[in-house]
């Protein structure tokens, strides 16, 4: 019994001590703050890209919204915190848009911070490239910066058609993605989406129902015969100045 | 130290043991039932009924008290058995129809029951419960109950009588070898569909069976739905036919079906369905058309002719288009035709079953009549064959023919005028031909006028060898009686040379058209 004692009684008295370790994690009670974007505006991880094209001509500025999300408790207090321009990664000039409040409300753990971008910008042809501006995560007296992975977000913002998700599914059939193309469908046929039509699953890239397709691809022929016999010697053109049209394994 | 726990082991098995010996008084009833049964001797315990018919079936219960006190219940669950089993309609089969597809549920709440069996076709178990509401007991009885289908099997008719459209469906020994009588389900679509009469003439019915599909097309002057075929309720009414959206005029022509692959027209615009059956429109790219006939080539594909600018058209599968022929080979221009389609089948040449005979007039009709043949056996429109352009004006009353007939497996052509039915003899390669009266034998009664003839087009069901063209069916009308007949004439399939009459069936009013439901 005492031979069992001699080795019980240290390996008790080590494992007691090892609580006294100084805990060396990297917590820290003082919050910080990450971006993200706004899921309702299409935004991905670090961006969004938005287009004026689709929005009336009259429409001039467009709130892009910034998701900052705190870590840490709430307060009771509205806590502003700082977001500074990535020069390196932005093509836009302050007039081009302003940042709206940056603040986190009391009882919030995060704030939508609108951007307004606008739609014409001095140094930049929208309808051809995309305007940017990279925003990131600056440490003040209330927040520290956040995972280094989320510290950055970047708006997009042009004025031309971009290519919808479901354009994979009509590409072959219909045709390649291209500005006429495209503003072809939305002004004769309507603002459409394959995934709510039936076509497919949101994001597939097969079609589940080749018929809705097929009887939308052939619409849209019918639309584009009757346009190109009300405008005769004057079809629609696509991008490259050639006709335009629909239909299957079109190379343009 | 050994001697108290050698003590203590002891005593605690002596106390383990001792347990076994406690009285267990549980907390259960015993009920007494005193003779309430169902008696099982001798009985009954499987049945089958019609869909939509009444059901009767009075079970032995056996109770000392007083019936009336207790409560009844007869309830319907799916078997997990698929299968329909036999059917004195030819043999049953399982399907996919969900529309009706009725839940579980109780069919009475009576000792005896009468009850009219709406589920679908399939096998059921008939659960009889009689409980006494004062103790809970209660007594059960499992049967086993197959729904037949309305319908079953048979050479579906549709024809217009004094009530309106209609289909009878005749379950023949000539096509189903398992049977040795016919017999006829008639009305089957005003008798399911009571609330939905269907406007204008009837045109055409044709059965769509596939591995996953189950329907019947029927088609008028002013509308066309989809039946179910097991029980010919509308299953799509004319919208529902088509993907995307509808056509806003109902004038359906020309269906045609290959599996899952479906092909019609619609207002001159050719539909088609690809993996799956909602019909899709096919357009034309910088052009129009305004088609009067079509058929599958090569299992999917579509050939059509237009007969706005009389010429053949070719659509894919895979596609939205309907394009012009443009490059195909042989004795005809596939784009420059120039006549008016009167009538177009499958047919015959040289082996080869996907040959496509077409009877054309000219447009100025002069009494002339032409038969284009052509093979369509290739995946692309312009690797189409023509293999024969006939001048066929000199067969006798060919100016006059209000019906055709073509063989899938030998050089068989019929026709018929109102008052007979020639067969043509030919020779595609050499442009002759010429024809003979063949039927009737005898001359029909004045009054009894052919409206329809058309081969019998299925291998038909537990056969020694396939029915395929070997019934010429000729249905005629007597306008006076107003009653309609299908003769069924024997009919060589190398050779057209007919037998004497297997049959006739009458039926109440004029034919339009028929199809084989085999499934």
């Amino acid at each position: 019994m005492m031979k069992i004692s001699k080795y019980i009684v240290p390996g008790l008295l080590v494992w007691f001590f090892a609580a006294c370790e100084n805990d060396k994690n990297t917590f820290s009670d003082t919050p910080s703050i990450y971006l993200g974007g706004d899921s309702e505006q299409g935004a991905t991880a670090d961006s969004v890209l938005f287009s004026f094209k689709k929005m009336d001509a009259a429409i001039q500025t467009y709130d892009l919204n910034v998701m900052v999300y705190t870590t840490g408790v709430t307060s009771g207090e509205a806590r502003t915190f700082d977001l500074e321009i990535v020069n390196e990664e932005s093509n836009v000039s302050p007039e081009d848009y302003s940042i709206g409040k940056m603040e986190i409300p009391a009882n919030s753990y995060y704030a939508k911070v609108p951007v307004t971008v606008k739609r014409e910008v001095a140094s930049l042809d929208l309808s051809q490239e995309n305007a940017q501006l990279t925003l990131r995560v600056k440490a003040n007296e209330n927040f520290e910066t956040g995972a280094n992975e989320k510290e950055q977000f970047r708006l997009l913002w042009c004025n031309y058609l971009i290519e919808p998700a479901w354009w994979n599914l009509f590409s072959y059939y219909g045709g390649p993605f291209s500005q006429a193309r495209y503003q072809f469908i939305l002004d004769y046929y309507g603002d459409v989406d394959l995934y709510e039509m039936g076509v497919a699953e949101e994001g597939a890239s097969y079609a589940d129902n080749y018929n809705i397709l097929f009887a939308f691809i052939a619409e849209l022929i019918d639309l584009l015969n009757e346009y190109n016999e009300q405008h005769p010697r004057k079809p629609y053109l696509n991008d490259n100045g050639h006709p335009l049209a629909f239909g299957e394994g079109l190379p343009y | 130290m050994r001697k108290y726990l050698f003590t203590a082991i002891t005593v605690l098995f002596a106390l383990f043991g001792l347990g076994s010996c406690l009285e267990d008084e549980g907390n259960y009833d015993y009920a007494d039932m005193s003779g309430f049964y169902i008696d099982t001797v001798g009985i009954k315990t499987k049945y089958t009924a019609k869909q939509f018919s009444v059901f009767e079936l009075t079970p032995k219960l056996k109770y000392p008290g007083d019936k009336s006190k207790l409560k009844y219940k007869w309830e319907l669950y799916k078997s997990e058995l698929t299968s329909i089993g036999n059917s004195s309609y030819g043999t049953g089969f399982s399907h996919h129809y969900t529309r009706d597809d009725y839940p579980d549920y109780t069919l009475a709440e009576t000792e005896k029951l009468s009850a009219r069996i709406t589920a679908t076709p399939g096998e059921y178990y008939l659960v009889f419960t009689a409980m006494n509401p004062e103790t809970g007991v209660k007594a059960m009885m499992d049967y086993r109950l197959t729904v037949e289908g309305v319908i079953g099997t048979g050479l579906a008719v549709l024809y217009k009588g004094a009530s309106g459209i209609d289909i009878d469906v005749v379950a023949s020994p000539l096509f189903n070898g398992s049977l040795t009588t016919p017999s006829f389900v008639r009305k089957a679509y005003s008798t399911v569909n009571p609330s939905y009469s269907f406007a204008g003439e009837p045109r055409e019915l044709v059965v769509a069976v596939s591995s996953s599909n189950y329907h019947i097309y029927l088609a008028s002057s002013e509308d066309a739905v989809r039946l179910s075929s097991i029980d010919m309720s509308i299953e799509h009414e004319f919208d529902g036919i088509f993907a995307g959206k509808a056509p806003r005029k109902k004038d359906m022509s020309s269906i045609v079906v290959n599996g899952d692959n479906h092909f019609l027209i619609n207002d001159g615009v050719a539909y088609k369905s690809a993996w799956g059956i909602s019909l899709a429109p096919l357009a034309m790219p910088e052009d129009h058309y305004r088609v009067g006939g079509g058929k599958y080539a090569y299992g999917v594909n579509g050939v059509w002719y237009d007969g706005l600018k009389r010429r053949f058209l070719h659509s894919m599968m895979w596609g939205a288009e309907i394009t012009p022929i443009v490059n195909a080979s042989g004795a005809f221009d596939f784009g420059n035709i120039g006549k008016d389609l009167v009538y177009w089948s499958k047919g015959y040449y040289e082996g080869n079953e996907y040959a496509n005979y077409c009877f054309f007039k000219n447009p100025q009709d002069d009494g002339s009549r032409y038969l284009y043949v052509f093979l369509a056996d290739k995946s692309s429109g312009n690797e189409y064959t023509a293999v024969g352009a006939l001048n066929v004006t000199t067969c006798t009353g060919i100016a006059d023919a209000l019906s055709f007939a073509t063989g899938e497996r030998g050089p068989v052509v019929f026709y018929a005028t109102e008052t007979a039915v020639y067969r043509m003899t030919y020779n595609v390669t050499e442009g002759t031909s010429g024809a003979e009266k063949v039927w009737p034998t005898t001359p029909l009664n004045a009054k009894e006028k052919i409206t329809r003839i058309e081969l019998f087009k299925h291998a038909g069901l537990n056969l020694e060898s396939s029915a395929l063209d070997k019934y010429l069916l000729v249905a005629t009308y007597d306008e006076t009686s107003g009653k309609g007949k299908i003769h069924v004439i024997g009919s060589d399939i190398s050779s057209g040379v007919l037998d004497e009459e297997a049959a006739a069936y009458d039926f109440d009013g004029k034919i339009a058209d028929f199809d084989f439901i085999a499934k």
